[in-house]
């Protein structure tokens, strides 16, 4: 006859080995067996293969379509983009040779009396032409909003010049 | 054991149906659970669906008027629009799977937790529907296609 202290070991010992062997899913196993699988993910394993539906492939084939036509338009619209500030900035560059040829030709008009404004209206120039400099190829939306806020401050100073 | 019989490929529900629990509680418990997932898993696919096939509108309408315009050819509109024939036939395959589950939950709903299973149901048709309705627009869309 075995001893109590003998044949709670020998119980410890076969609750070790339930833990170490996987007793497969639920369904296949009973209390202990199930209290065993916590520790071996058999469930994990077998609620993954049930989720492993057909549904749920086309669900995740219709996901991943949804999910590159979102990246293309994203890539579409950051063209767009790129392609609308370019235009913006080409309008300013054509905006500052007008604004030059248009003060060159009112100086000449005007002669002396006009030379104080017309320095100033250089500098003005000159700042917009410098602040178009600083933007360089790829200007945040505020710095072609402000070169464009410069540049109608520009005009308006130009056709008040032309109307003195 | 209490259990029932799956249907090969389908929806999580069908799947989950083949399951084995010791109890009736546990059976019909489980049941509900599979259900309300599934539920919510179609109503998801329809939801994409749906975007996928806006999209899909949108860009043939890009297409349409590119080619109207002779900017493509009649070969580049088409080849363009093969992804868009593949995403009908997935929306096709899931209707078809929403329309299994939405039946076999619908012929459950006579047993245990009856009640629970039958507002699956609804919800299951009604993505469903939701499917074949995004079917049907992007399918409408694809027919302006020159063939």
């Amino acid at each position: 006859m075995i001893s109590a202290r003998k044949a709670a070991l020998a119980f410890a010992a076969s609750l070790a080995l339930q833990g170490c062997a996987d007793p497969g899913p639920a369904k296949e196993r009973g209390f202990f067996g199930g209290m065993g699988a916590m520790m071996t993910g058999g469930d994990e394993r077998q609620a993954a293969k049930l989720e492993n539906t057909a549904a749920s492939e086309q669900r995740r084939a219709l996901e991943a379509r949804a999910e590159a036509q979102a990246a293309a338009s994203r890539q579409q619209q950051s063209e767009r983009d790129l392609a609308a500030a370019k235009a913006r900035l080409d309008a300013i560059d054509a905006d500052i040779a007008r604004q030059r040829q248009a003060l060159a030709r009112l100086r000449a008009q005007r002669g002396e009396a006009g030379r104080a404004e017309a320095e100033r209206l250089r500098r003005e120039s000159d700042d917009l032409a410098r602040a178009r400099a600083r933007a360089g190829s790829q200007p945040s939306a505020e710095e072609l909003q402000s070169l464009e806020r410069l540049s109608r401050a520009l005009d308006e100073s130009l056709r008040r010049y032309g109307q003195n | 054991m209490l259990g029932g019989v799956a249907g090969a490929g389908s929806g999580y529900y069908i799947a989950t149906r083949n399951q084995q629990f010791a109890t009736r509680e546990q059976a019909a418990q489980a049941r509900i659970d599979a259900a309300r997932k599934e539920a919510d898993d179609l109503s998801r696919t329809a939801e994409v669906a749906n975007r996928v096939a806006r999209e899909n509108k949108a860009q043939l309408d890009t297409l349409d008027e590119r080619y109207k315009r002779s900017q493509i050819t009649a070969e580049q509109y088409k080849a363009q629009t093969v992804a868009m024939r593949e995403d009908a036939q997935t929306m096709k395959r899931a209707s078809e799977e929403a329309g299994k589950a939405a039946n076999q939950m619908a012929a459950d709903s006579a047993g245990a937790g009856g009640g629970a299973i039958r507002d699956q149901a609804v919800r299951a048709a009604q993505a469903k529907r939701n499917i074949d309705t995004a079917v049907a627009e992007l399918e409408a869309a694809l027919s302006r296609v020159p063939s």
